[in-house]
Formats: C-alpha cells, sequence, structure tokens
C-alpha cells in the first residue's frame, strides 16, 4: 500500500479520544504537559487511521466508524447531529458507522463563527457537494475493483453494491482504492426526495454522553499539572488597581499567589484583574472574597439606570437622529388626520447560560494551546496569536462542548484571561468564572428606548411609519466608543419592516454606556420586533380589528421586500449576503412566505373559533435570519395565583425556516425560543448602580422554571427552499405574541419590559 | 483533614476543609465532573446528588455533612447509562447543551427512588428547583412521567 498524504490539521475530538488517549497517540507521557503538541493528523482523532481523505471533513479508515468533521460549536443547537446528517446523507453512509470528530480553531475550515444561526446556512450545499464528491469516488473505486461500468453500481447505507444487491463493497474496504483513484469524477446532489436523514427528527448524536455525564465542557477539562485562577475583575470595564492587599487571600488553604492582570483591548476587551491562583476552584473562589481591593474608577462613567434611561431619552427626542437607515416613499401631510405616537423601553440583558465562562490555558516558548467553550475558535486564536506576537499555526484553540452560549461564548475574553494567566505562571492554567462573574462581567445586550410615530388618513389606513431606535451600539465589540449604530444592527428587525406603507424612515441612535455590550440570541430583533409588533397591536385594537387579518392587511400582496433601492439598507443587505459566504442562499424578504405562515398559524391556533368564544389571544409575527414566524398565546382564564398577569395556556408556532435538516431539533430549538422568551418578558433585566451591574445570580436575575413553561404546539412547513436560520428567529416572533396576549387580557399597554409578575 | 466518603458505593479518602462543598470534593478533588456547577447558591439545580437516595445541592452542602452518607452521583446512577430516566432522556430527545441535564436527572431520579408513580403535578413540582436555560423543560417532564408509568403506557 502507497502512503498517503494527510491534511495537515491539528484536531482533538470533544467525544472520541480521552486526555489519556492523547497523551498516548502523541507520545507524551502523563507526567508531560500537554500541549503544544499538534496532533500530526486526522489519524490521532479518529478512531481508526483514515486511508481516505478527499476532504477536510470527511476521514475513511480501513476499518471502523467514518469519521465526520464538525468545525461549528455546539452549543446546544444540534450542529454535531445536523453536519452528520448532511454529509451522512449525501455521502450514502450510515449514520450508525460514523463518528464526529470535534475540528480545532483554523481559517483551513471557512466560517466557524458560531452564531447568526448560519451554520446549516453556510454549509447546505458546499459540505454536501464535498459529500458528493467522495461518494462518486468510491462509486469509481468500486467499479475499477469490480471490473464493470461505474453505471452498474449505486451507493447505499456505506456500500457500494450492484444492481442485483448480491455485491457489496463497504467503503471502509474502498478506502485505499479510492484514495489512489486517479480518474475523472462529477458528483450531482441528491434530489431531496431521495434524502434518507435529512428532514428526518433523528435523536441528537451526543445525547447519551449528555445523560450519563460523559460529555466534557469546557468545565470539566483537566491538564496535568494545572492550577485553578478565580478573577476579581475591575467593577466598571476600564477600572485601575490602585492598591490592594492578598494577604488574607493567601492564607486560604489552597491558595499559593496572588496575581495581576492587565486590561486587554480589542478584540479581547478583558478588564484589569487581580487573580487567585490555587489548587482548587474553591479556594480560588474563597480567595477572591478576601481580597482587599482598592479600585480607581476616577474619570469612569458612573451612570444608574434612571440617568441611563435619562441618556436615552435625551437622543430619542433630539431633532434628527444619528443617521437614517432606511427611507422611501413621500409623506403626504395632507393626507393624514391622525397620528400615534408609542415608545418602547426595554432593559439590559445578560446571557446567563447555565455554564458558566471557563477556559483552560498553556503558554510556552513554542506557543500556546486553549480548551475553552468558545463559540467563536478562529477569533480566539488570532486574538491570541496577536496578543501573544507569534504566528497563528502556533496556537491550538480545543473547542469542548458549551454549557449553552447564547452569544456570550462568541467574544474571546475569558480564553485571553487564561491565556494572559498562563502566561504569567508557567504551568497551564484554568481560568473559572462565577455565577456572579459572569452576570456583573457581561457583555449586555443593550437597553433600548424606541419610538414609532404612525400617520393614517381619514379611513384609518396607515400611511406613513417612522421608527427611531436609540440603543448602546455594540460596534463596541470592534473598536471603542462608536458614534452611531451599525447598519447591521438596524437591519435586525427594525430596517426588515415587512408593511406596504406608502412613507417609511427607519433612523437609528447611539448611546454610550459604561458597560460591555455583545450579542445576546436573536439580538436586535428581540426589541425591534417587540416594537414594531406591540404599535401594530395597539392599531388593531383601536380600530376594533381583527389582529391577524390587520396584519396581513398591512403586509399587503405578496412581494420581495425591496432593500436594495437605499443605499444604506443596501450595504446592510449587502453585508448579510456576504456573511452567508459566497452564492449562498440569502434571497430577501418574501412577504408571500410571511403571509403564509400567518394563515397557517391561525388555522393550527383555531384561531377564529376561539375569538368568537372570547379566549384571551395575542399574535405576532417576525422575519429574521432567513425565516419566517408567525405565533399565537393563548392565555389562562381568570387572574394568576401568583401575580396580576395571567398565566400563559398554549403556545402555537408556525415557522418557515426554508428545507430543515432535523425537525426534532428545529422543534426544540422553537420550545427553547418560547423558554428564553418568556425569562425576558418576564423577569430579564439588568440594572446599573453607579456605573455597576447590580445583579449577581439566579435570585435576582431570574429565568423561567419548569412550572412557567406552557405546552407548545408547533407546525414547519415543508418546503425545498434554501435553509435559513434556526436558533434565534423563534425569540423575536414569539415574545410580542405573548405579550400583546397579555396586554389585550389586561386592557393595558405593554411597552416596557420586563413586566414584572 | 482527611476523611473518607462514600461516592456511587466507593470509599474515597480526600483532604479537605469541614467546610468544603461537596461539590468541588467530587469535581476537582475526584475528578467526577458529571456532577455540575451553575450557581454555587444552591439556585440552579446543576449540581444534584443523592445523600442516602435524597436529592441534594451538592454546591451548598459541606463535605462534613455527608460523612457517613451514601452519596450517588450521575457516574453511579446505572453501570451503562440505562436508568430508566436516563432511556427515556434518549427517547424523547431531552438535551439541548446538556449541562444541566445530569442535575436534572438526578433530581427526578430522586422522586421516583420515593413515588414510583408520580403524578404530572408531582413531577412539575419536584423539577420547579431545576434550571434549564435552553428550555427543555416540556421535554423533561415528559421523560419524567414515560419512565415512571412506561408500563401503562404502553400495555
Amino acid at each position: 500500500m502507497s502512503s498517503v498524504t494527510l491534511p495537515e490539521q491539528r484536531q482533538d475530538a470533544i467525544r472520541t479520544i480521552s486526555r489519556r488517549e492523547f497523551l498516548r497517540l502523541t507520545g507524551v507521557s502523563s507526567t508531560g504537559l500537554v500541549m503544544g503538541i499538534c496532533l500530526p493528523n486526522i489519524a490521532a482523532a479518529a478512531t481508526n487511521t483514515p486511508v481516505f481523505s478527499p476532504n477536510l471533513f470527511i476521514h475513511i479508515p480501513e476499518q471502523g466508524p467514518i469519521g465526520i468533521v464538525c468545525h461549528r460549536s455546539e452549543m446546544g443547537q444540534g450542529i454535531r447531529t445536523g453536519i452528520l446528517q448532511l454529509i451522512a446523507d449525501e455521502l450514502e453512509a450510515s449514520i450508525d458507522d460514523v463518528e464526529v470528530i470535534q475540528a480545532t480553531g483554523d481559517k483551513k475550515y471557512g466560517n466557524q463563527n458560531t452564531d447568526g444561526s448560519k451554520s446549516i446556512r453556510l454549509n447546505w450545499i458546499r459540505l454536501r457537494e464535498m459529500a458528493a464528491y467522495t461518494r462518486e469516488r468510491l462509486r469509481h473505486a468500486a467499479a475499477q475493483e469490480l471490473g464493470v461500468d461505474v453505471g452498474e453500481l449505486r451507493c447505499e447505507t456505506g456500500y457500494v453494491k450492484n444492481a442485483a444487491g448480491d455485491v457489496a463493497l463497504s467503503y471502509q474496504s474502498l478506502a485505499q482504492r479510492a484514495n489512489d483513484y486517479t480518474g475523472e469524477v462529477t458528483a450531482t446532489l441528491k434530489d431531496p426526495s431521495q434524502f434518507r436523514y435529512i428532514g428526518k427528527g433523528i435523536s441528537g448524536v451526543d445525547v447519551p454522553d449528555f445523560v450519563s455525564g460523559r460529555a466534557e465542557f469546557g468545565m470539566d477539562v483537566k491538564v496535568d499539572d494545572m492550577v485553578h485562577v478565580a478573577l476579581v475583575r475591575a467593577p466598571i470595564p476600564g477600572g485601575t488597581i490602585k492598591n490592594y492587599s492578598a494577604d488574607k487571600a493567601l492564607a486560604v488553604a489552597g491558595v499559593s499567589q496572588v496575581i495581576t492582570l492587565d486590561a486587554i483591548p480589542a478584540m479581547a476587551n478583558t478588564s484589569n484583574s487581580i487573580g487567585v491562583v490555587a489548587s482548587n476552584t474553591w479556594a480560588a473562589f474563597k480567595g477572591c472574597e478576601q481580597l482587599e481591593i482598592d479600585w480607581d474608577l476616577a474619570g469612569l462613567s458612573r451612570m444608574s439606570d434612571s440617568e441611563l434611561k435619562q441618556a436615552l431619552s435625551d437622543k430619542l427626542s433630539q431633532d434628527s437622529a444619528d443617521k437614517v437607515f432606511r427611507q422611501q416613499g413621500e409623506r403626504d401631510d395632507d393626507a393624514i388626520s391622525s397620528t400615534r405616537s408609542m415608545e418602547f423601553y426595554t432593559p439590559f440583558l445578560v446571557h446567563a447560560p447555565m455554564e458558566p465562562l471557563v477556559a483552560t490555558a498553556y503558554v510556552d516558548d513554542n506557543g500556546c494551546e486553549v480548551w475553552a467553550p468558545t463559540q467563536h475558535p478562529q477569533l480566539a486564536r488570532s486574538t491570541i496569536a496577536n496578543y501573544l506576537g507569534i504566528a497563528e499555526e502556533q496556537v491550538t484553540v480545543n473547542v469542548t462542548f458549551l454549557g449553552g452560549g447564547f452569544g456570550r461564548k462568541s467574544q474571546p475574553d475569558f480564553i485571553l484571561e487564561a491565556v494572559a494567566a498562563a502566561k504569567q505562571l508557567g504551568v497551564p492554567v484554568k481560568v473559572v468564572w462565577s455565577r456572579e462573574d459572569e452576570v456583573r462581567h457581561g457583555f449586555y445586550h443593550p437597553a433600548a428606548l424606541q419610538r414609532i410615530d404612525v400617520g393614517m388618513n381619514a379611513d384609518g389606513k396607515v400611511l406613513s411609519w417612522d421608527h427611531r431606535s436609540v440603543f448602546s451600539s455594540m460596534q463596541s465589540v470592534f473598536a471603542p466608543n462608536p458614534t452611531e449604530p451599525g447598519d447591521w444592527e438596524m437591519f435586525l428587525g427594525a430596517t426588515t419592516l415587512p408593511y406596504d406603507f406608502d412613507y417609511i424612515n427607519i433612523e437609528g441612535s447611539h448611546v454610550e454606556t459604561p458597560v460591555r455590550r455583545g450579542w445576546l440570541r436573536s439580538v436586535h430583533n428581540i426589541f425591534h420586533s417587540f416594537a414594531v409588533n406591540t404599535a401594530v397591536d395597539e392599531l388593531a385594537r383601536e380600530a376594533d380589528r381583527d389582529p391577524i387579518e390587520f396584519s396581513l392587511d398591512l403586509i399587503g400582496p405578496g412581494r420581495q421586500v425591496d432593500y436594495e433601492d437605499k443605499s444604506v439598507l443596501q450595504q446592510a443587505y449587502a453585508l448579510m449576503k456576504s456573511l452567508m459566504g459566497q452564492g449562498k442562499p440569502f434571497d430577501g424578504q418574501d412577504t408571500s412566505r410571511l403571509r403564509h405562515v400567518i394563515e397557517q398559524v391561525k388555522i393550527l391556533s383555531r384561531w377564529e373559533q376561539k375569538q368568537r368564544e372570547g379566549r384571551r389571544l395575542g399574535f405576532a409575527h417576525h422575519y429574521s435570519f432567513g425565516s419566517y414566524l408567525a405565533f399565537v398565546v393563548e392565555l389562562e382564564e381568570g387572574a394568576a395565583a401568583n401575580g396580576q398577569w395571567p398565566a400563559v395556556k398554549e403556545v402555537y408556532g408556525v415557522m418557515d425556516c426554508g428545507h430543515y435538516v432535523n425537525e426534532n431539533i428545529v422543534k426544540a430549538q422553537l420550545e427553547g425560543s418560547v423558554a428564553f422568551s418568556l425569562s425576558v418578558v418576564y423577569y430579564g433585566e439588568i440594572l446599573l448602580d453607579q456605573g455597576q451591574v447590580v445583579q449577581s445570580n439566579f435570585h435576582d436575575y431570574r429565568i423561567v422554571r419548569a412550572g412557567e413553561m406552557p405546552p407548545v404546539t408547533l407546525t414547519l412547513i415543508d418546503n425545498h427552499q434554501p435553509p435559513q436560520g434556526v436558533g434565534e428567529p423563534g425569540v423575536p416572533a414569539f415574545l410580542p405574541a405573548l405579550t400583546n396576549a397579555l396586554a389585550r387580557a389586561s386592557g393595558k399597554t405593554i411597552r416596557e419590559l420586563p413586566i414584572k409578575i | 483533614m482527611k476523611r473518607t466518603i462514600n461516592v456511587n458505593g466507593t470509599e474515597q479518602q480526600v483532604e479537605c476543609p469541614d467546610d468544603m462543598p461537596v461539590l468541588w470534593v467530587l469535581r476537582d478533588l475526584l475528578d467526577m465532573k458529571g456532577t455540575k456547577f451553575g450557581c454555587g447558591k444552591g439556585l440552579c439545580g446543576s449540581c444534584t446528588i443523592h445523600s442516602d437516595g435524597a436529592a441534594i445541592r451538592a454546591c451548598v452542602t459541606p463535605v462534613a455533612a455527608v460523612e457517613g452518607r451514601a452519596l450517588t452521583t450521575i457516574e453511579g446512577l446505572s453501570e451503562n447509562g440505562d436508568h430508566a430516566l436516563q432511556q427515556a432522556w434518549e427517547k424523547f430527545n431531552v438535551p439541548q447543551c446538556g449541562y444541566c441535564q445530569p442535575g436534572q436527572i438526578m433530581n427526578a431520579a430522586a422522586l421516583l427512588n420515593n413515588t414510583e408513580k408520580p403524578s404530572l403535578e408531582q413531577i412539575q413540582q419536584t423539577m420547579e428547583g431545576n434550571l434549564c436555560r435552553c428550555g427543555t423543560y416540556l421535554r423533561i417532564e415528559k421523560a419524567i412521567y414515560y419512565a415512571a408509568h412506561q408500563q401503562e403506557l404502553e400495555s
């Protein structure tokens, strides 16, 4: 057998490689450090040495399961299962004879930034093309082996078979020949009617490891000779250490050392901090409690919540906004006979994934290796390389399971802190965040104040729509002190307005605040959709119109929402298109698909019958991340036992996300979106006092509990449109359906969150 | 100080202060990582284990309080990960991120230790203390009910 050239790559597997195995494979003694040693090739990560690796993602050994590489981070959205489905289906492999190997952070994989609900969108065609090509090479290899025409053979569940089915060669047995095959191969993607796994509700590939406690999260990483570090960070970003005493901390049993870490600027965006080094996590936490620190916060904003609201309000009432993001049509003032003006306030939010932040790092002269629950391993890698002044090739970022991410684990700050500490200490370092650290040192979903002004004619027809959104821009992630919101921020639920008004003017303004901002699941869609859907529902109530009929009227006949006619919006649209990758589907908003999910939710919820019966209902719809959703919420009769708001009795949702890959997982994401939204509506609120975050843990930053979760009935639209986002679009569609139901049931208006039950 | 604790039927020697929470004894001293850290204040239930068959929050239980008790963690719930609850969890594809699930399962298992056939209300009440940010609550309830009532449901 000739030797094969395997792709040069370092790979660790989330579940196929134990630390001990790692040491064995890399020939490092168990007392040595696991570092810098990079797995020479895929062979070390896969159970068996592959001999046929036609691309970075598919690795076929002569014996044992076929290795499929997942380059996106698993945080509960089921992407490891989804990618396995895409590849196994198109490869015609058996789903029982493959294993998923987790990629490290490396640009060669293409986009690994696991946010924006885009993992399937980016890879739907690309990975299937690689799988189809691999499949065809195996088929040609089999034809060569059997001395028959390739047209006589077909691929099925991991075998190349002849027409009669009495000859079947396994892919593994063909691996060497397929690797050596040099003939021309062309491949065609399967017709969707032939899909074996795509579209089916296959159970999550990692579920057995989750339920047995075997799955390794970032919090579970252990490296030989590792020390545990907990940090006390500046209470306001920018704060510096005036002086401190470590005496009491050093007296805690298990604490060995106290260090200081300097703030690292964007993209790391870390704060100055003092670290307690200990032999276990608990000693490190206790040591932090014993530190006596005098912080210098001079010159920093000491904004409290009242000042925040004032600043937003001042900006909202200025004559003009920072920037106009979409303007079309002409305002016909003569035709407008009445106007409505509505203001909406939504507070800062924090992510609160069940796994607090954590990262493990080791740095020596050869480079750096980290193990972290990161959504964005490439950004972590480049930021580390930049910080250490070394080449990216000297940095290995191993991706563990994420115990929830929700956008927080896109930021590399928590990884850079571990790297900085490891550099200083010269041993592997695990930096563990307490829940209090996570809540108080977040990248917060920004508080927003919005105003929607509507002009109507004498018949009540809406002619003009002015929407101004004022918030603390997340552009600060990229560079400090932004001057205006980014186009992409407004594109998330504001400029995407689907209504067919004669005049539309959508503008945004930025207000600086003393906290770091960053994306949280669904991002600006949350507050934009809340404002838009609430405004429209209030107009329907006032006009005594059925809200669904009213919305359909405003949307008008099915059409492509015209994003391309105004320069600013066009830039945002082009950006979104480019984020979706070369030539990948991002078709813009088709309101006939929006209308369809609305009609469907009407049927699913028995809307008309329930309206006649006087049930307490609420409705909303929203388009985001390429997907169309409509929700109906039905409330319990009577007041809730524990407060003034009635509980949710039933939720009905319809989603058109194009061709879905896993029905079960898509529905799970929508159930999760309902829970996430309930937490935002009932409790979600981060408050500031003198520039510092007030909340600290789940007692004062509450999330919904089991008993608050209503039944959820869902329908997914079956079509063969390109797949769109799944993890995020549910929240902004469901959330206002809930608040609209509550507002109607109570006869009040809900223009501020949380409602505080 | 040196002490002995019984975890999953095995006597384990550890050296730690009286007030060190069982969570960190398990995770950092015994390298048993199935029991998760979520809040450190007994608020989220991710660290739920059994002490003599009853659910406790390992993050707020000092090690001195469990000496002489039989502790069970997710690693010891079943030999092959095939407890009726673990099987039901797979059947209903319960986990999303998976982080809180060992605690959810251990809390549910303690309920089944005491109440063979819990009602849906009993299940909901028992599970109130276990948070899941992904929002898998509906599936958790289904899975527990199914695990407890499987025979009737399938007969």
